[in-house]
């Protein structure tokens, strides 16, 4: 193997590390179904490839090497743990292997397990936040400082929650299994609701000043992609994943220079990422907008729609109405039906969606969300109702929007303010 | 792994005699599956949480108050002790249980020998369990007294003790000695008079994953039933002629001198017997009064 240079050696361990964290541990947890025993031999064969690859050169399966060294280092850490010589037994724990000789050979024995990892994460016995970070430390390989950052928690707070979690696992006898076929759409449905959580936690998040958070969505999308690529016919999965790829197209349209929230109609569609939406585009492919049926798919076909569109003004509305509305079916929802409310206002006619806003507010369904009175507003914007229009605007800020959010209602309120005194300046 | 289902009803909601009768059905139809295949072990109906009365013992004094030991929006109103092979199963079992008007907290127990029958011939868990060294126990055989001990089923009334703890309280070393030592001690007293039929610990709350359903439904949470201060952390089932005997009995279990203890009494006395295929007869009797699906 050639003499490798310092620095491309520290890139393969940190791709070698995005790539196969989450496969070693998921190895080293079926083996031996001790999370803290996977995680830290994990940890240590990435060490030793520090050490070991800038002088033996990166192999030529990183993947393998790096299972057989943690697994070996498994082993060790079993049998110093005398009392433990029952476990070792169990584990059926093949013998050591040398991890400069056999490792391609090795490796390709070597059965992906990350599936089974995250299903077992994403366990519905396991509050929604001990999910989310299970996922990031032992599939994403996050640290617990990382994590705690990413969702604005102290370090500690974070400690204990991921500790909680692997106990209750082994307390409670959470299977670590990709679920039977009986369990295995509602199962699904969880763990892809985890993967998008984290891909929006990461979405909102305003740019510049949380590079943590940005760095979620594309921990999710590198997820996604894993599951993808492992049920390569759950159509769900795909979707999912094509609806990451087409939101984080538009990453650098929707936000400007000021890190003010630039809306989609206004957002200058050059940037949009196309390698990005082509993707989005070939794994939909399969599927005709009308044949559509799961919520991701629905949600992914929508996106399509305004990533078809070189201009704002060309987006097939009817279409994104008619999409919203059998996603309205099969995820009931008022929010769904707010944004159905939109796609109709845009496609039938402002009034038209108007309508439907304001049953949404006789309903109560809403109450207190800001984006209610927000998209009211912005219809009435439309409709030239100027006074109407800053009312709701006024009433969505005092409803506690995001910093960003709160920008956009302030710009759009100043505008109107700014009309509205023209207005009456004119006789 | 062995776990304790805890039967949690809405405490507001009044349940119809035809809901009664479609719940009872629906148990009726997971015993039938259950007992025979060897999932269920035991399990019993409890009177309302009005019937319950909670023992502690503070400073050496006795104090019984009216009522369980938490005001819960839900109570419970029943268990079940269920052995399966891992959380999946067991929920997956809970699926089929009447779950409209509560929830089901699932809690495994520390082991498979908790919750075994302690009259029997299947004594040899919990005298494991307590390091009883009576070499008849570690044969398996039941301790003489046990034998000659009046046969309480037809006189007794069955009560339900649930030995809660608050959460973070910590025992001294010395504390954790002198309470095992009571604790053995109140196992070999109660055991030995045939008062004590079965009982065992469950691990703590942090293990605990609810069921509910709702509109057509299944939501699984993390967590027990209610966030209270003090959780249930074990369980026996006595049988005493009356309350005041059982209130006398939980008196001195040791829990009840820094937690507290719950006595409830079953809805009758053919509740919390061991469910096996030959055994059928009592649970039958009490959902099915007109004699349908008696056992052999």
């Amino acid at each position: 193997m050639a003499e490798t240079a310092g620095s491309s050696v520290e890139t393969a361990v940190t791709d070698a590390f995005h790539q196969e964290w989450g496969r070693v541990v998921a190895t080293l947890i079926a083996a031996t179904g001790d999370w803290d025993l996977a995680e830290e031999c994990a940890q240590d064969a990435f060490t030793q490839a520090v050490q070991r690859w800038s002088g033996d050169g990166v192999p030529s399966r990183p993947g393998a090497w790096l299972t057989t060294v943690a697994r070996n280092k498994a082993v060790d850490r079993l049998r110093r743990r005398a009392v433990e010589a029952v476990k070792l037994e169990q584990a059926a724990l093949r013998s050591p292997v040398s991890a400069d000789g056999d490792e391609d050979r090795e490796g390709a024995a070597i059965p992906d397990e990350r599936l089974r990892l995250i299903f077992t994460c994403c366990h519905p016995a396991l509050g929604i936040e001990a999910r989310v970070a299970l996922t990031l430390r032992s599939l994403a390989g996050l640290t617990t400082a990382q994590i705690g950052r990413a969702f604005l928690a102290p370090e500690a707070t974070m400690a204990k929650r991921l500790v909680r979690a692997k106990h209750k696992i082994q307390d409670a006898g959470i299977p670590f299994r990709v679920p039977p076929p009986h369990l295995l759409p509602e199962r699904l449905g969880g763990v892809l609701a985890v993967l998008y959580l984290l891909f929006n936690e990461g979405y909102s998040a305003s740019a510049g000043s949380d590079l943590v958070r940005l760095g979620l969505t594309t921990e999710a999308l590198r997820l996604a992609r894993i599951v993808a690529q492992l049920m390569p016919d759950e159509p769900e999965v795909q979707a999912l994943l094509a609806l990451m790829l087409f939101q984080d197209s538009r990453r650098l349209a929707r936000v400007d220079a000021h890190g003010d929230l630039v809306t989609l109609e206004e957002q200058d569609r050059a940037l949009w990422d196309r390698a990005q939406i082509s993707e989005a585009q070939r794994i939909l492919s399969g599927t005709p907008t009308t044949l559509l049926t799961g919520p991701y798919q629905l949600q992914a076909g929508i996106a399509a729609c305004h990533a078809a569109a070189q201009h704002a003004a060309e987006t097939d509305w009817a279409a994104i109405a008619g999409l919203y509305g059998r996603l309205a079916e099969v995820m009931p929802s008022p929010v769904v039906e707010l944004n159905r409310a939109v796609a109709v206002a845009m496609a039938e006619g402002i009034e038209v969606g108007l309508a439907r806003v304001e049953a949404l507010e006789t309903s109560g369904a809403l109450g207190g969300y800001h984006l209610l009175p927000a998209t009211r507003a912005d219809l009435l914007r439309r409709m030239g109702r100027r006074s109407e229009a800053a009312a709701s605007y006024r009433r969505a800020l005092e409803l506690g929007p995001s910093e960003v959010e709160r920008r956009y209602l302030m710009r759009r309120l100043h505008e109107l303010d700014d009309s509205v005194t023209a207005e009456r300046r004119v006789p | 792994m062995k776990y304790m289902l805890l039967h949690c009803v809405d405490k507001d909601v009044d349940i119809s005699a035809e809901a009664t009768a479609e719940l009872n059905r629906a148990m009726m139809a997971w015993l039938e599956d259950t007992i025979p295949r060897g999932v269920s072990l035991h399990g019993g109906q409890l009177q309302p949480a009005e019937t319950a009365s909670t023992v502690r013992v503070r400073g050496g004094e006795l104090l019984v108050t009216d009522g369980p030991f938490a005001e819960t929006k839900e109570q419970i109103a029943g268990y079940d002790v269920i052995e399966c092979a891992d959380l999946d199963e067991a929920l997956e079992l809970v699926s089929r249980l009447p779950l409209r008007y509560g929830c089901i907290e699932v809690r495994p127990f520390v082991d498979r020998d908790q919750a075994l029958p302690r009259r029997s011939l299947e004594v040899a868990g919990w005298a494991r369990a307590i390091g009883w060294r009576d070499d008849r126990l570690q044969r398996g055989e039941p301790p003489s007294d046990v034998t000659t001990a009046e046969p309480a089923g037809k006189t007794g009334n069955k009560y339900m003790l649930m030995i809660c703890v608050a959460e973070g309280v910590e025992l001294s070393p010395e504390e954790v000695v002198e309470s095992d030592r009571r604790m053995t001690a109140w196992l070999e007293d109660t055991i030995g008079r045939g008062v004590n039929l079965h009982g065992g610990r469950l691990r703590p709350v942090s293990s605990a994953t609810t069921v509910r359903a709702r509109k057509g439904e299944l939501l699984v949470t993390d967590g027990p039933f209610a966030e209270t201060k003090e959780q249930i952390a074990g369980y026996d089932v006595i049988e005493c002629p009356h309350l005041d005997q059982a209130i006398e009995v939980a008196s001195r279990h040791p829990v009840a001198r820094f937690g507290c203890i719950e006595v409830r009494p079953f809805v009758d006395s053919e509740q919390a017997m061991p469910r096996r295929p030959l055994e059928v007869a009592g649970w039958a009797r009490a959902m099915a009064p007109e004699g349908e699906g008696q056992g052999s």
